[in-house]
């Protein structure tokens, strides 16, 4: 029945109208810093072997904008609990269309205010992407089609803290809002303090002959190791006495009341729960100016399609779910899913794809498991640095903190250790201070920070690629009789993520996708979708308006949607492609 | 107002009261609430606690002797019509606050106001509870943002709408072969789901009163607005349900009352007045470590069930009430002031409409317009008869199965004088797009709205109750501070931290959680005094209600026991200080 009579003046168009004029590129003589090195010399020069304040990672980020003024903008969406702006920076090129008609990325870092180095990545990303734009062709199309938020410190508190005070690589993790943790009345009246005032907290140690329960390396005495249980009498002479820090209270405990106390990725509110079954959640879900201020701008752009956060440190690519009472995610996601994450397996060497509550250990109210069981966008955490990273290949050779000595030793030259060092505790007497530095263990030494920013970067513009673009094959036009048409058209979607994903589709998030036809003089009797490719009356058509069929399900990734009208009537129709994840897309077809 | 000097028989007092007050208490406009909490003045303080998303005012009063000391001693939370669709129970929050500040002098309750506060939230959801007074008049409780109800692209497009110009939004019902309700047996006027296993097959669709404007056969099925405020509290919050909200606390109202409750750690206890109640009936409890792969399992933990129950008796021989309220949906404002916050939190159904009025003698000589009555009923009859199974007791009567509660409500209504306007007869109506269907069923607010003349009564006792609770509060204080001479200036010192109140220093559920600051026991020395032995702070997060006790000891060596003293304080449960005494 089928035949190929009519006309077809079909044309794929964007429905925009800005799609008229042609977007403003750089000159391919600029040179720019596409990763290939000889003779490149970027347009913004920004050193990757640095961590940055908080106040220079904005700086960086308004350079850009200054550079680069068409593509990329800032906006601030809030402020902090120490009311520091919370600023999104937006990447797309406005001359395809406006950011909110696009698939959008958005990407974060730094919600522990100590895992710092997620700020520098999503700077890498809009570098990247801007430095790139008009000479690299991939790049090109990804920002004429799709839109980055960018938020390089949804903890700008913690950061600046991290960076000001004395910390260890875990500390100044919690935002700077006064927390009563130990329940005395006080708030945060008892933090680590920097006793050997080098910027670090780092361990106490006392000397206490036959009454301590460790002992030195005998290779190397700045390393601690415990003695093992014996008959023999054999016992250590040392005391580890914790973190840098005196009983500032006076109640006789050390350090039990820093700074904040809280966890703002313990605070979203898919799965929330309680302090005492997720500690650091806070009283109620979104407590945070930072978090809330985020999830409101989530809400309010329905053309969110793809999440990434990161954080550090131990190399993995983290999806939910979060807990194991959740279940697992719905088939389809996960292939999506499982697609990017071994995708990032490859690109990030040492680095492991992993679900949170199984492979790592139970959240409740993570940000990237509310992105996906909240809004239905596929989201990844990336945990930045692994150690292993230190010696590569060899890492076998040497773990823990007797590889951080090694790698110290001969890369740094012993610059990340404070040498052990007397001290005259007011409680504990004399003592030694010494250790790593804050700097060591979760952020990588300088030199490695730009293929770390490099490739988790990648990782993220990977994961824009795809999201969903809808295109629409040549419709096929079948003459019926009695002025009858069937107008079969196929909408097709080569990227990995579907328009909706399936956990939107069964929990009803955002809207539907619509699927119209209309045309002037066209009247269209009946429409539905296709379920089987040769056999055209294998049709689910709709109980009401024909004209724009709606879809929970959406077009799958890698795969189409097959649609027939039946029409009545002659002239021009627009097939159109409507929905929140992707662009708009739509096709003429002549009915003559 | 209540000038007259006390007398000594309280309840006199009390009964004079609910006589002056009996015929004020109606339902009132958020307006009306406004200006006379506003009024009151006394030993009453107006606290704002912001706006609700229609931008009206959010408010407590705050009842207490003092001033100065307000905010310090332990205090009682009274929230009224956080659900919307309660709104007599506005009228009964006020009634406790005007009660308590005209009778702020008598020597029971001035005693009572020097040592518990009174935060009273009259209206904690007035855009829901203003259409209580609008036209048309709805239980509808939505305030907040809508969500696209029957995905068809469009959202709020079908809302609820007085098709029949009554001014009162009631039910459609329509004979459909699709229906799932048939008239109960008892009184065809009341709907009882037909019963597939008992052969029945439904006769009426039943739909919300409303057209259906966007032509999909549904009727009233997408409004304009879906997130209610007291299903988007955090506890047991069902996300993407409609009514839940977008997230925990979205909505201003939501928020307004938890910020007000986090931020007043001095509250012990919440009293919810709605349509839900954990006092009539002991609530689910479930035990303290039940957890399902970390997620805890919802309710009550036991050892808090078992306490309530016990107010619950209190309560039930105090008001007679019978009223079990609704089951929990998810996401309420009680649920959460105990579950995250761990506090006492007792949920009252003031009124509803009594179900234990004895059926007429002759069931079926009532006059109804429903013509079809009989028809559902011979139906039902009929078709409810099973074949006698070989193993039925032969005095079970099985085809007499038990009229539903509307039924029961109806024998009410039908039995008291002037109650008829609660239910709306079913009438014929040509509906633009139903075609031939009926409208009636229970009038908005029938279910909360007291009978006038039963007002005072029920206002008194609930008050009674109230204040009987400032006594039961948990109350620590410092029973014994001793010292014995060891000599040589050296003493032992033992204090005794006691709890009299019935309710525990902390709830179960607080204790599991540590959601509440524990007391604070310091060892205050001066002169030189010092500390030989033992810890100079100490945090007790347990003591037991009813004289509970827990025991410190401390060395100290001091010249004069007048330079040892011991402090104590908590958020919650009062603060107490003692200078050491010799014991033998």
């Amino acid at each position: 029945m089928l035949c190929f009579t009519a006309t077809i003046l079909a044309s794929l168009c964007a429905a925009a109208p800005q799609s008229a004029e042609a977007p403003a590129r750089p000159a391919a003589s600029d040179s720019g810093f596409s990763g290939l090195a000889a003779g490149a010399r970027p347009r913004v020069e920004i050193a990757w072997n640095r961590l940055y304040d908080y106040d220079e990672i904005y700086a960086h980020l308004d350079r850009l904008v200054a550079a680069h003024p068409t593509l990329l903008s800032m906006q601030v969406i809030g402020h902090s609990s120490e009311n520091r702006e919370m600023r999104v920076y937006t990447l797309t090129q406005p001359a395809t269309g406006p950011h909110d008609s696009k698939p959008a990325m958005w990407v974060d870092g730094n919600i522990h205010g100590n895992e710092v180095q997620g700020g520098e990545a999503v700077v890498y990303v809009a570098w990247y992407l801007l430095e790139n734009y008009g000479r690299v062709p991939r790049v090109t199309e990804l920002v004429d089609d799709v839109t980055f938020y960018l938020c390089p410190m949804l903890n700008p508190d913690g950061r600046a803290s991290w960076f000001r005070d004395a910390h260890n690589a875990s500390s100044s993790r919690s935002g700077r809002q006064p927390v009563d943790d130990d329940g005395d009345g006080l708030y945060d009246e008892d933090e680590s303090d920097d006793l050997d005032g080098d910027g670090s907290i780092t361990q106490m140690r006392k000397h206490t002959p036959g009454e301590g329960n460790m002992r030195l390396n005998v290779d190397d005495p700045r390393l601690m190791e415990p003695v093992p249980p014996n008959d023999r009498g054999i016992r250590g002479d040392w005391t580890m006495l914790g973190s840098e820090g005196i009983d500032n209270d006076g109640d006789g405990r050390i350090n039990e009341d820093p700074a904040g106390g809280y966890d703002m990725n313990r605070a979203w509110p898919s799965g929330w729960q309680p302090d005492w079954i997720q500690n650091g959640a806070g009283p109620y879900p979104l407590y945070w100016p930072e978090t809330r201020c985020v999830a409101r701008f989530w809400l309010a752009h329905p053309n969110l399609a793809g999440v990434q956060s990161f954080h550090n440190a131990g190399g993995m690519i983290l999806r939910g779910p979060g807990y194991e009472a959740f279940g697992e995610y719905p088939r389809e996601d996960v292939a999506v899913y499982d697609e990017l994450g071994r995708d990032g397996e490859l690109m990030l060497p040492y680095y492991r794809y992993m679900i949170i509550w199984k492979d790592l250990y139970s959240v409740f109210g993570g940000s990237v498991t509310y992105a996906y069981e909240g809004l239905g966008v596929i989201s990844f955490t990336n945990e930045l640095w692994n150690s292993e990273q230190m010696f590569g290949d060899r890492a076998s050779e040497q773990r823990g903190r007797a590889a951080n000595h090694r790698f110290d030793d001969k890369l740094l030259m012993g610059a990340g250790f404070t040498p052990w060092k007397k001290f005259d505790h007011p409680l504990y007497g004399e003592i030694e201070i010494g250790g790593f530095k804050k700097d060591v263990g979760r952020v990588p030494p300088s030199f490695m920070i730009e293929e770390m920013t490099h490739r988790n970067a990648l990782f993220a513009i990977r994961h824009a690629e795809a999201l969903p673009k809808v295109q629409i094959q040549a419709p096929q036009v079948s003459e019926l009789g009695d002025g009858l048409r069937a107008i079969d058209v196929e909408f097709r979607n080569e990227r990995a993520i579907p328009t909706r994903t399936a956990r939107a589709a069964q929990k009803g998030l955002g809207q539907p996708d619509v699927f119209s036809l209309e045309g002037a003089g066209i009247e269209v009797l009946a429409g539905g979708w296709r379920t089987d490719r040769f056999r055209p009356e294998r049709l689910e058509f709709a109980e009401r308006e024909p004209a724009a069929l709606r879809s929970e399900r959406g077009v799958p990734g890698r795969g189409s949607v097959r649609v027939r009208w039946i029409v009545r009537g002659e002239g021009t129709a627009t097939v159109r492609w409507r929905g929140e994840k992707a662009r708009e897309a739509s096709r003429a077809v002549e009915l003559r | 107002m209540l000038t007259r000097p006390c007398v000594p028989l309280f309840l006199t007092l009390l009964a004079a009261a609910a006589r002056a007050q009996a015929p004020e208490l109606e339902s009132l406009p958020h307006a009306e609430l406004v200006a006379r909490s506003k009024a009151l003045g006394g030993v009453a303080k107006w606290i704002a606690l912001g706006q609700s998303r229609g931008g009206r005012e959010l408010f407590a009063l705050r009842i207490a002797a003092d001033a100065a000391r307000a905010d310090d001693q332990p205090a009682i939370l009274v929230v009224a019509n956080v659900e919307g669709s309660q709104p007599w129970t506005s009228t009964l929050a006020l009634h406790h606050a005007e009660q308590l500040v005209a009778r702020a002098q008598e020597p029971q309750i001035a005693q009572m106001l020097a040592e518990t506060s009174f935060y009273i939230v009259p209206c904690a959801n007035p855009d829901a509870h203003e259409r209580r007074f609008a036209a048309p008049r709805t239980e509808r409780a939505a305030t907040g943002p809508g969500v696209d109800d029957d995905r068809d692209g469009r959202s709020g497009e079908d809302p609820q709408s007085d098709v029949n110009g009554d001014g009162q939004i009631t039910l459609l019902r329509v004979v459909d072969p699709r229906g799932e309700w048939i008239g109960d047996p008892a009184d065809a006027r009341a709907l009882i789901k037909a019963d597939k296993n008992k052969g029945e097959s439904g006769r009426w669709r039943v739909w919300s009163e409303g057209r259906d404007l966007d032509g999909d056969e549904r009727v009233a099925e997408d409004d304009p607005l879906d997130a209610c405020v007291n299903r988007n509290f955090p506890a047991e919050w069902k996300e993407h349900a409609p009514a839940a909200g977008v997230f925990p606390t979205d909505e201003p109202e939501t928020l307004a009352l938890c910020e007000a409750l986090l931020q007043r750690p001095q509250i012990a206890l919440v009293i919810t007045y709605g349509s839900y109640d954990n006092l009539v009936e002991k609530p689910k409890s479930v035990a303290a470590d039940a957890l399902n792969k970390r997620v805890p399992a919802p309710g009550v933990v036991e050892a808090d069930a078992n306490l309530l129950a016990e107010l619950g008796k209190r309560y039930t021989e105090l008001t007679g009430s019978k009223h079990k309220g609704r089951p929990l949906e998810g996401g309420e404002w009680q649920t959460w002031a105990y579950a995250h916050c761990g506090l006492w939190s007792l949920a009252i159904q003031p009124w509803d409409i009594p179900l234990d009025t004895p059926e007429p003698k002759r069931a079926g000589e009532e006059t109804t317009s429903d013509e079809s009555a009989g028809e559902a009923k011979g139906e039902a009859k009929g078709e409810a008869k099973p074949e006698p199974k070989p193993d039925a007791k032969p005095e079970a009567k099985k085809d007499k199965r038990e009229a539903s509660d509307d039924a029961k409500r109806l024998r009410w209504i039908d039995a008291n004088e002037g109650e008829s306007w609660r239910f709306l007869p079913w009438t014929a109506l040509e509906h633009p797009e139903l075609g031939a269907c009926e409208v009636g069923g229970f009038a908005p607010f029938a279910r909360s709205e007291p009978p006038a003349a039963a007002r005072g009564e029920l206002a008194r006792k609930q008050f009674e109750f109230l204040t009987s609770l400032a006594s039961d509060l948990p109350r620590v204080r410092i029973d014994e501070f001793s010292a014995r001479a060891l000599g040589g200036g050296l003493y032992e010192l033992r204090g005794v931290v006691a709890n009299p109140a019935r309710l525990p220093f902390v709830s179960a559920s607080a204790a599991r959680m540590r959601s509440l600051r524990p007391a604070r026991l310091d060892l205050v020395l001066a002169n030189g005094a010092q500390l030989v032995a033992g810890e100079s702070t100490r945090l007790v997060r347990a003591i037991e209600g009813s004289g509970g006790r827990v025991e410190e000891r401390w060395l100290v060596r001091a010249r004069s026991l007048d330079d040892v003293s011991l402090k104590l304080v908590t958020q919650h449960a009062g603060s107490d200080q003692r200078t050491a005494q010799a014991r033998q």
